[in-house]
């Protein structure tokens, strides 16, 4: 997001500077206009002269504006609603203190504290982090590490009103003996209904109690979990009880971990006095009660669960209310790449977008001049200078500027709402659904609303307005150049005549000289004028040789060396360089030679294409890595980072219509070869086709906009639905549905555990659930710290690869039931299941997972066996045993290296460890994963014995991928408009440019249709020549991510084709609105028009 | 003193020198030009509108240029009001070489020196006459009131001042056309060039702007170079220059004209005006 730009800078600050900036620039152009009012006047007329025109330009700012604003509205609105969130669930507690106390200490605490007159009411509390398993009575079903709360009957009186789920008011000083309540969080993840008889696991002792009220929010009341709440559901019960069943366990009192204030006030922020000053008053006191505790908000310590080992004061309000830095990445989960998209895409998207709408404008302001441009001659020719031109076109924008920011501004709050819908739609993640590949991305636990600050609205209004108008001074500059001649006529624009550089550097320091070689005298602005455009020149002369850009590329690469800079970024850029320096070089030897020009301007070209686009595939693209399960970019997106991934993805889009739209020519022939041969298109074949080509740079930049967008959405479609589909295919849980994990302490504890799962194992028990039980063990024990020890290797000079945990070691049952897919098969094996057999039965085989990261690995099956070294613990001084790898599994699932029972006990002995048995679950046809789930649980007794049960199903991970595609898409949408929109315009102008040609074509004979067929047929060919770069590339990319990450390319044709035709349609329809305008107009007024 | 442009035709007289523009009154030349050229590259062609045209042209004169179709005569007259830039030689207007101005300053002095009538009328279509006319002044710098009260002077010189607060849409072809005028005259300049005045309009509303350039002309001394191809319109200037190939052909001065038919060629011309060559 563009807030990403002004990370660390000061709302207020930010706001009032772009402010200053607009304000101060608007105060130019008034004083401006004041001084030459008859231009402010001309501006402002201008405006309504067309209507569509203005409506044209006026949606182009405001998609702009609605970018900015959408950017700066999620952000806020994400903060707005966990500030609300947060809110909730302190209630009115305004500050608390945290540590363990006795119940003496409590009661004299509370005592003191009561007696302060900024204090209203104080009470204490116990709470006990992730601690208690509840289940259900009713369903079975259990919830683990749960928070509690104790809570005393007058709680009332400092947490304030609370409601249930209905909006019903609830007490604390209702909630009875054996009657507890559950929080926002456990009600959503949790099938239970008030009245639902529950039992709690409190370790030492179990009670049961009564549902009484779901809450309608979560309690938060330190500053860990207030800034952490929604995380981990809840439940309330009375203080007496728990104190009453802890006695009973432990034959001590246990005391009040928490006391909670509340200060004199109407509630919520009120409650802290002017200020903060009643706030800073009571933390003062406490600190005294206190001494030594610790009342500053210290982030690292405050996130996750408060630690109770010292005592702590906790300002809630207002600091941990607007503690901000913690809002992106609340939650760890693990995903695929989306995880990576989602927090790389929307600013990359956001900055492209902009960028896109700059671009636009540019097309837009430049059509405005091109049907002015007579006006504007005679204007020039009557007097008006160039500043003159240009502050009337700035006049203009500006008018411009500030309605569509306005109106931007709006619809960007309308845009924030629907994005936020379409998150509000994640499906949640019970905790535990966590793999090795864990990516942070911001699932949000809370809900979410709109809301935009003042200081976002004006620094998304301001920036919107100073982009527009540095954009339309550029633009502005360079239509008041105009060739007065020419624009009165309305004539084409003489071609620019080059001036040898020689004679560009003599004319630097020289006046022209007369036929006697005198030189002539000149003003002293004449002087200058000449030098300005004499640098120019020289410039322009050296980059069209191609000097400038190897020189640029030379000096990168020596301050890459004097920097040693190891990222390769800078020889990266050096290469580009030089590629476009070669370029330029060979379309400048053409100049040299007048029947070799066209070919040299041909080859130079493609070169430069082809260079960009070859640079672009053999990089590690930075910008593919976002799609695949590999974790490059982490954390924060930073601008540098950003910059690379916006080089790589645009290298290839660029590259790419360059080679096209300079070979478009040769494509052009055949077709018009071909289109001769169809009635109804001969006429119009040859000049429909030609001339989007005579404007090349006009019809390069409308292709690269909507080649572009179609690359993005096509390449985010095909991966996140190809991932979706090989989740689908069980590519990671290898056909698996149900997963149980038993720790080795639990085997330990439970004594008859081992045998209920040998049972299980069996089929001697729930044979009717299930058909196969796989397990999956370690080899040997996790080291100390730090990771295991390699696996040694000997491909390519590559002889280390990494491991996260220690090689699995599969039982028969689990290589026999088995569907997980291979990436590659040695060679010898026709199918997966032969590898699997083959790892089984013969001891020394071992099957990998593929990491692009290891380069040498094979890509593609029928690869020769290869041998590695594996160790037989996580030491350094492990032994290393060689097995011989038949099979890799894809990148995309979660565990390295697995052996089975055999080879493993050739390495170690025993052949494995029981700290973590994972056992998998082959369900019976026509078995739910529910009742599947309840069974194993009665059988385990699971709730009782912390066995986690899981299902494989990706569907909520899933859920996620496609609703953040379909956030993306959203985004990308946008870009979609401006591409059509930027199509529209060059329609537009060819239209304006074109109507004497238009005329002369009805004066022949063109019938309207034909006139109209003619646009049409144009910017077909145009719109569908983007369309096949986009596609073309990102279906290519695509396919490598899928081959390096799954074992099959799963492309999802009929969406692919459904949104190519959409588009082609959309962009056709804004063409036909220029066609139209051609196809009305009167011949004998287009032949006069001038 | 320079060489005027070789007249190669045989039936002519060598009109060089008794030529009016170098009778050694070069100081009363308001226009001077020397042996200009200008050349265009069309992609491979490089094309030679103008290949040494020397020309004066004194203060109070009405100089019609005609000649055939892309003989050159609206280059000659962008180049020498510096709406053009000149490949070689010299452009003095007001002995002011323009060649050594930069473009700002060769705007400015286009602003206070020259007006400009053009064919197809060019009034900015968002101003109403008054604001058509008094534009110039105001970007000159003048006075907004100042330059409001020469406005309203310049359209009463075309009588117009009914339609001074009406926008260009809603006037007749030769109203526009006026205005255009009057835009022309308020700046007081030296000299209005005019490319095509009456190309766009019928024969009576051409006659009624002729006549009022002609006024203009005797009522204040102002210098109008004329475009044309309208020999009706040419045969009522004072000086009459035809053009060849980017050459002057001839150059003649006018005393009187009978009106001729528009198919009459320069023989004609040069016929009809026998005698009158200086």
């Amino acid at each position: 997001m563009i807030t990403t730009i002004f990370a660390g800078i000061d709302p207020n600050t930010l706001a009032l500077s772009l402010a200053i900036l607009t304000g101060g620039m608007f105060l130019i152009l008034l004083s401006l206009g004041v001084s030459n009012p008859i231009l402010l006047r001309m501006g402002l007329r201008n405006m309504v002269r067309r209507p569509s025109q203005t409506l044209l330009l006026l949606c182009g700012l405001l998609l702009s504006t609605v970018v900015t604003t959408a950017s700066f509205g999620l952000s806020d609105s994400f903060t707005n609603s966990a500030l609300t969130y947060r809110l909730a669930a302190m209630g009115n507690v305004d500050e608390s203190v945290s540590g363990t106390f006795t119940q003496n200490q409590v009661d004299s605490a509370l005592v003191r504290i009561q007696q302060l007159p900024e204090v209203q009411a104080a009470s204490a509390i116990i709470f006990y982090a992730q601690g208690p398993t509840l289940t259900s009575l009713r369903t079975n079903l259990s919830i683990h590490n749960m928070d509690m709360y104790a809570v005393p009957p007058d709680f009332d009186r400092v947490y304030g009103p609370m409601t249930n789920t209905q909006g019903q008011p609830v007490h604390f000083a209702e909630l009875h003996t054996n009657e507890v309540f559950l929080s926002a969080t456990a009600a959503q993840n949790f099938d239970v209904r008030p009245g639902d008889r529950v039992r709690i696991d409190l370790g030492p002792e179990t009670i049961t109690s009564t549902v009484q009220a779901l809450l309608s929010n979560n309690l938060g009341v330190t500053s860990g979990e207030a800034i952490q709440a929604g995380d981990f559901p809840e439940v309330i019960l009375p203080l007496a009880t728990v104190q009453q069943v802890f006695q009973q366990a432990t034959h001590q009192a246990s005391s009040p971990d928490i006391i909670c204030i509340k200060n004199n006030g109407q509630g919520g922020m009120d409650d802290i006095g002017p200020d903060g000053s009643r706030s800073q008053a009571v933390v003062h006191f406490l600190q005294q009660i206190f001494p030594g505790a610790s009342a500053s908000l210290n982030v690292p310590h405050a996130l996750g669960t408060t630690e109770f080992d010292t005592t702590r004061i906790h300002p809630l309000k207002p600091d941990v209310v607007e503690e901000q830095q913690t809002l992106q990445f609340s939650k760890t989960v693990v995903l695929t790449s989306i995880g990576l998209q989602f927090s790389w895409l929307p600013p990359i998207f956001t900055y492209m977008l902009m960028g896109t709408g700059m671009l636009l404008l540019v097309l837009l302001i430049i059509l405005l001049a091109a049907e002015r441009r007579a006006e504007l001659g005679m204007s020039r020719a009557i007097g008006l200078q160039r500043h003159h031109l240009i502050q009337l076109l700035l006049f203009e924008g500006s008018c411009y500027s500030i309605i569509a920011g306005i109106a931007g501004i709006l619809t960007g709050i309308g845009a924030t709402a629907l994005e936020l819908t379409i998150l509000g739609h994640l499906p949640q993640l019970a905790p535990g659904e966590f793999g090795s590949n864990a990516v942070p991305v911001p699932v949000i636990a809370m809900p979410l609303h709109v809301w935009l600050s003042w200081q976002s609205m004006l620094s998304a209004w301001c920036l919107s307005v100073l982009i527009t108008m540095g954009t339309l001074l550029v633009t502005a500059v360079w239509i008041s150049r105009t060739n007065i001649v020419t624009a009165i006529r309305n004539l084409d624009d003489p071609p620019s005549v080059r001036t040898s550089l020689l004679n560009s550097w003599r004319s630097l320091w020289f006046a022209s000289a007369n036929a006697d070689n005198v030189l002539n005298t000149e003003t002293a602005a004449r002087r200058f004028s000449r030098r300005l455009s004499a640098i120019w020149k020289v410039c322009m002369g050296l980059w069209l040789q191609g000097t400038l850009c190897l020189l640029a590329g030379g000096t990168l690469l020596v301050l890459n060396t004097i920097q040693n800079d190891t990222s390769g970024e800078m020889q990266h850029l050096a290469l580009i360089l030089f590629i476009a320096g070669v370029g330029l070089a060979i379309r400048w030897t053409g100049t040299f030679s007048k029947p070799l020009q066209s070919l040299a301007r041909r080859v130079g070209s493609s070169f430069i294409g082809l260079g960009w686009l070859i640079a672009g595939i053999l990089w590690e693209n930075v910008f593919l890595s976002l799609f695949q399960p590999v974790v490059t970019y982490a954390g924060t997106p930073s601008a540098l980072a950003i910059l690379q991934i916006l080089q790589s993805m645009l290298l290839l889009i660029v590259g790419s219509v360059i080679v096209v739209i300079t070979n478009a020519d040769l494509l052009v022939i055949l077709l018009t070869a071909l289109l001769r041969r169809t009635r109804g298109l001969a006429p119009i074949s040859r000049t429909s086709l030609t001339y989007p080509l005579t404007f090349r740079f006009r019809t390069g930049v409308a292709m690269t906009l909507l080649s572009l967008v179609t690359f993005l959405i096509l390449l985010l479609v095909t991966i996140n639905l190809g991932s979706i589909q090989e989740a689908q295919a069980a590519t990671n849980s290898g056909g698996f549905q149900l997963e149980a994990t038993v720790f080795g302490s639990q085997l330990s504890r439970y004594s008859d555990l081992s045998s209920q799962l040998d049972a299980l194992k069996t089929h001697r028990v729930l044979s009717r659930d299930f058909t196969a039980v796989g397990l999956l063990r370690l080899m040997y024990d996790l080291p100390q710290s730090g990771q295991p020890q390699p696996i040694r290797l000997d491909i390519s000079g590559h002889t280390s690869y990494p491991l996260n945990s220690p090689p699995l070691v599969a039982d028969d049952s689990f290589l026999l039931n088995t569907a997980m897919p291979m990436y590659a098969r040695a060679q010898g094996f026709s199918s997966d299941q032969q590898v699997w057999d083959e790892i089984r039965d013969h001891p020394g085989y071992a099957v990998i997972q593929y990491d692009a990261h290891v380069v040498g690995l094979p890509s593609s099956s029928g690869f020769a066996p290869f041998s590695i070294d594996i160790p037989d613990s996580s030491d350094h001084s492990a032994h290393y045993h060689r097995l011989t790898v038949i099979g890799l599994i894809p990148a995309s699932a979660s565990w390295r290296v697995l052996v089975s029972l055999r080879t493993a006990a050739g390495i170690v002995n025993p052949p494995y460890i029981p700290f973590i048995n994972t056992y998998l679950f082959h369900l019976q046809e026509g078995i739910s994963e529910a009742q599947a789930a309840s069974d194993l649980n009665a059988l385990l007794d699971g709730s009782q014995r912390g066995i986690n049960v899981q299902s494989l199903d990706h569907a909520s991970q899933n859920g996620i991928t496609a609703v953040f595609t379909f956030f993306l898409i959203g985004d990308l949408t946008l870009g979609l408009l401006f591409g059509i929109l930027a199509i529209g315009v060059i329609a537009s102008r060819s239209v304006v440019e074109r109507r004497q040609q238009i005329g002369m074509l009805r004066a022949l004979g063109f019938s309207r249709t034909l006139v109209r067929r003619s646009f049409l047929l144009e910017f077909s060919f145009v719109i569908l020549l983007s369309l096949l770069i986009g596609t073309t590339l990102a279906l290519w990319l695509a396919y490598q991510v899928a081959h390096a990450t799954y074992q099959n390319f799963p492309l999802p044709l009929w969406t692919i084709v459904l949104i190519l035709a959409g588009s082609f349609l959309v962009a056709l329809i804004s063409t036909s609105l220029p066609a139209n305008r051609a196809a009305r107009l009167h011949p004998a007024e287009a032949l006069r028009y001038e | 003193m320079v060489e005027i442009e070789r007249n190669e035709s045989d039936n002519m007289k060598q009109p060089a020198a008794s030529n009016i523009a170098f009778t050694g009154k070069s100081n009363d030349s308001i226009i001077e030009a020397i042996d200009i050229y200008k050349n265009y590259e069309t992609g491979t062609l490089n094309v030679q509108a103008l290949r040494g045209v020397s020309l004066h042209i004194r203060q109070g004169e009405v100089v019609a240029i005609m000649g055939p179709s892309g003989c050159g005569k609206t280059t000659l007259l962008n180049c020498l009001s510096g709406l053009d830039a000149i490949t070689s030689g010299i452009v003095k207007i007001a002995g002011q070489d323009i060649r050594n101005l930069s473009d700002r300053e060769l705007t400015a002095f286009r602003a206070s020196e020259m007006g400009f009538v053009f064919q197809s009328y060019n009034l900015l279509p968002v101003l109403n006459g008054v604001e058509n006319v008094e534009l110039p002044l105001l970007v000159s710098g003048v006075s907004a009131k100042e330059a409001r009260k020469r406005a309203w002077e310049s359209i009463e010189q075309v009588g117009l001042l009914d339609w001074a607060r009406h926008r260009p849409a809603e006037m007749s072809g030769g109203q526009r056309q006026r205005f255009t005028i009057a835009r022309a005259l308020a700046t007081a300049p030296s000299i209005v060039w005019a490319d095509e005045p009456t190309g766009a309009l019928d024969s009576k509303t051409s006659q009624e702007i002729i006549e009022l350039m002609l006024r203009l002309n005797r009522e204040h001394l102002l210098t109008f170079v004329w475009v044309t191809h309208a020999l009706e319109v040419a045969s009522r200037a004072s000086r009459l220059i035809t053009m060849r190939d980017g050459h002057i052909e001839e150059d003649h001065l006018i005393e009187t004209f009978p009106l001729v038919s528009p198919t009459m060629d320069s023989t004609a011309i040069k016929h009809a005006s026998e005698g009158k060559q200086i």
